[in-house]
């Protein structure tokens, strides 16, 4: 079996599991949703208006919200002995890495497309630069987040309660991205463009390669039966 | 299952005998021998016990990130209990590093705590250490341990630069004593120099001695764990 018919049969079978359970998609939307109202609940109406509470807002829920569907994705594979069944393939390691790394990040996508327009209306946002950048952006930004979180993923599902503890393990590691999310969203919605924010986009081009590079070289032994 | 043998290295007690001193000594210097800042006063002082903590926190998690590697390439438990200790040394020496920190910023600065580039990398640096120890805590089998967390640790440490870069970005205020670049130069009287290169030095010493200690520890659990199998098998059978 060649590895691109590998890494294409794991998203397959990623997405035939999700379209079963909606457990990667359809829950982290509702609860980026939810988190939505409780911070619109929390925030006094004049502050909801303040530049930048839109931007935190609108990254706080999407980032905490995607953990839900992100640390899920190894834990899955423990039942049954399905994470062994994986691993026996004829295929390098790294195969069910990226595969689970882009199922995830397909996931991440959808949430993103049903749960931003929300947020949107909700705060009465305009978009203010075109939708391409919004997409590249957002996109890059996924991107990243689907990488270290597929790992962390992966090594929270070998662990007793590690569900309990992805969120723990993950935030740290997340740190420059959270920080480039915002500061690009910034300089969409100031400039219309990254003009202003160029050095983000550098940032977080790095954190995507070293991110999708490391684990690419180091997988083996993190799902060694 | 084989009980190790090895005892525990005369090592520990002898790096004790020479950074006790060295740590008075150090104090000393930082304390009393070293003149007065002109503007900040003595409240200086702490600088030198920041410097030399700092230092050791980065060496600490390097440790952690060279053993890690080495242990996924070998397997030696040996390498494991290194990268254990020193993640321990590491957090140590980090907290350590931010409560003089927030000391200093408190009377310098008249906050506790500010976002500054530098205070925001040690702090997310703590958090990842604290995850690390976390993976350790929750993974079973001494093999599966050690894999997990070495993983995390090379993982962690290859951010820390990422982290860093980012908080510089987002806001400075650090003062910057050492500058490196073409014409490496300390803003600093000699004396003040002097003092905290022997901080860290005594520091270092510290943080050997205590590393050396914590080894024997692990290598101590280890034994004892073996035993406790041991007698446990005699017992079924």
């Amino acid at each position: 079996m060649n590895y691109a018919r590998a890494v294409a049969a794991i998203i397959w079978k990623d997405l035939r599991l999700e379209w079963r359970t909606g457990e990667a998609v359809l829950t982290p939307a509702l609860l980026a949703v939810l988190l939505l109202l409780v911070i619109v609940f929390a925030l006094p109406p004049a502050v909801a208006r303040m530049e930048g509470v839109f931007t935190a807002s609108l990254w706080t829920a999407v980032f905490f919200a995607g953990t839900v569907g992100l640390g899920r994705s190894f834990a899955r594979e423990r039942a049954e002995g399905r994470l062994w069944a994986l691993l026996l393939a004829p295929v390098d390691r790294s195969a069910v890495f990226l595969a689970k790394g882009l199922a995830a990040f397909l996931f991440l996508g959808l949430v993103a497309v049903v749960t931003m327009p929300a947020f949107f209306a909700v705060f009465g946002q305009p978009l203010g630069a075109p939708l391409w950048r919004w997409v590249a952006t957002v996109g890059l930004v996924l991107l990243a987040y689907s990488g270290v979180g597929t790992l962390v993923s992966a090594i929270a599902a070998q662990l007793r309660a590690g569900e309990v503890l992805y969120p723990v393990l993950l935030f740290p590691l997340l740190v420059p991205v959270v920080l480039a999310a915002i500061h690009l969203t910034d300089g969409l919605l100031e400039t219309g463009g990254w003009s202003t924010a160029r050095a983000w986009l550098q940032l977080l081009v790095l954190y995507n390669l070293l991110f999708w590079g490391v684990p690419y070289l180091i997988f083996e032994y993190v799902v060694e039966v | 299952m084989t009980v190790p043998t090895s005892r525990p290295s005369n090592a520990a007690a002898w790096l004790l005998a020479i950074a006790a001193p060295a740590v008075v000594f150090a104090m000393y210097m930082a304390l009393i021998w070293a003149p007065d800042e002109r503007t900040l006063g003595t409240v200086q002082r702490i600088f030198y016990i920041h410097v030399g903590s700092a230092w050791n926190a980065y060496l600490a998690f390097l440790i952690v990130f060279v053993a890690s590697i080495a242990y996924l390439l070998r397997r030696r438990a040996a390498l494991d209990a290194v990268a254990a200790s020193a993640a321990e040394m590491g957090i140590l020496f980090t907290t350590l590093t931010l409560a003089t920190g927030t000391f200093w910023a408190r009377s310098v600065w008249n906050v506790w705590w500010t976002w500054d580039p530098r205070l925001t990398t040690t702090l997310i640096m703590w958090f990842m250490y604290i995850a690390y120890l976390l993976v350790r805590a929750a993974a079973e089998g001494e093999e599966r341990r050690g894999r997990l967390a070495a993983v995390f640790g090379i993982v962690a440490f290859a951010t820390v630069p990422l982290v860093h870069f980012s908080a510089i970005w987002w806001r400075g205020m650090h003062p910057n004593i050492v500058q490196l670049g073409p014409t490496p130069r300390m803003n600093m009287d000699p004396e003040m120099v002097v003092t905290m290169l022997v901080a860290v030095a005594a520091l270092t010493l510290l943080h050997g001695a205590l590393l050396a200690c914590r080894l024997n520890l692990e290598q101590l659990a280890r034994r004892a764990a073996a035993l406790r199998e041991r007698v446990r098998l005699e017992v079924d059978s």
